[in-house]
């Protein structure tokens, strides 16, 4: 990842003249990540397009603004949760259960590893959003703890500890153990 | 949970998620040859990691429109904006319309009278500043005969009236006009 530091900047500084190429290729390189930030915010990928379409728009209208270049990241992280947060306001307050559907899985797997993985998924959804966040990029699998950091804008110990207690939690409520009080860090 | 634990669930994450160092590596060892109940932990945690990823997969990563459509599409409609092309305007030509744009407004100032700038102007204010010259001297009223105005009563001029006294002791009246000429109005020798 440290390899590609410099091209990245590169892309950054280009995108902010205005380089379409440019920006095109940064927002296809992050868009894992962005997507399962903003899916963390939403807790359900029907609404993942749009909002992700309306986190272009933003980055296309505003990275002329961009002062630090090497800050690209976590200011692209701010923009998505905005816009996330926005959306998420505006959505219909009841959500038919049929819009957030279950865990579907490969047909192949086990029921027993799907049955895990739907209790797992459900989980997730009901995790405060500070734990959900790092959970969800921890998982995405393409960020680096010091980069997770750096997009949550957040202290590298501090997002281990969030880390701990998602899964803690997460698994407390699998194996069914009574909620633990989580002590706000 | 203890801190130790917390500590322990720590690098348990960073195993599985391929951040632990060697040194940690080798902590972490000896607490699983020691400790039955994190070799169960580790197990735990490792189910939970490979379910974590299927379901962030399949909730975030798999279908969903492709980020170079979407891109484009955006795109499209932030060029389709009038503003958005304004704000775009870089470098010289941004330079030129903000300097044409500060050229007309100097323009607009300059020509445009603005309402309640204006001082109002008195016709009989010269008269009135002789006479408050003249109350000042006291004895001498009979000197400060004004004389009648050349122009019309009509025709309003723009001038103030000031008393000067020289360094004899004669004393000037002076019209001065706004624009900064000045001109003896009158003058009473035996003053």
């Amino acid at each position: 990842m440290n390899e590609r530091e410099p091209n990245e900047l590169t892309l950054v500084c280009a995108a902010r003249e205005g380089d379409k190429e440019a920006l095109q290729t940064l927002l296809k390189r992050n868009w894992g990540w962005l997507r399962g930030l903003v899916y963390s915010v939403l807790t359900r990928r029907q609404d993942l397009d749009d909002v992700m379409q309306e986190v272009c728009l933003r980055v296309i209208g505003r990275i002329h603004t961009l002062r630090e270049p090497e800050r690209f990241r976590a200011w692209l992280a701010i923009l998505a949760k905005r816009e996330a947060i926005r959306h998420w306001r505006h959505r219909p307050q009841e959500v038919p259960p049929s819009d957030s559907p279950g865990y579907l899985g490969d047909p192949a797997e086990d029921v027993e590893k799907k049955d895990l993985c739907g209790r797992v998924l459900e989980a997730v959804r009901t995790l405060p959003e500070k734990y959900r966040e790092v959970f969800v990029l921890a998982h995405a699998g393409e960020l680096t703890y010091a980069q997770m950091a750096e997009v949550l804008d957040i202290p590298i110990t501090t997002m281990q500890i969030r880390l701990v207690r998602a899964r803690r939690m997460i698994r407390d409520q699998i194996t069914g153990k009574s909620e633990q009080k989580v002590h706000e860090i | 949970m203890s801190a130790a634990e917390d500590k322990l669930e720590i690098l348990m994450g960073k195993l599985l998620d391929g951040e632990i160092s060697p040194a940690e590596q080798r902590i972490l060892d000896r607490e699983l040859e020691q400790d039955a109940r994190a070799r169960e932990l580790l197990e735990q945690l490792r189910e939970l990691h490979e379910c974590g990823h299927e379901v962030v997969m399949q909730e975030v990563r798999r279908g969903g429109t492709d980020p170079e459509e979407l891109f484009e599409r955006a795109w499209k409609q932030n060029r389709g904006s009038v503003w958005q092309r304004i704000i775009h305007i870089g470098g010289l030509p941004r330079f030129a319309v903000g300097l044409a744009a500060g050229f007309l407004l100097g323009l607009l100032l300059h020509f445009v009278p603005i309402g309640g700038a204006k001082p109002p102007v008195d016709v009989n204010h010269g008269q009135e500043v002789t006479k408050r010259i003249a109350d000042n001297v006291g004895d001498r009223d009979e000197a400060w005969s004004v004389r009648p105005r050349p122009n019309s009563p009509q025709v309003t001029r723009e001038v103030e009236w000031y008393g000067f006294t020289d360094q004899a002791g004669d004393q000037w009246l002076i019209e001065g006009f706004r624009e900064g000429i000045a001109k003896p109005a009158s003058y009473q020798g035996d003053l």
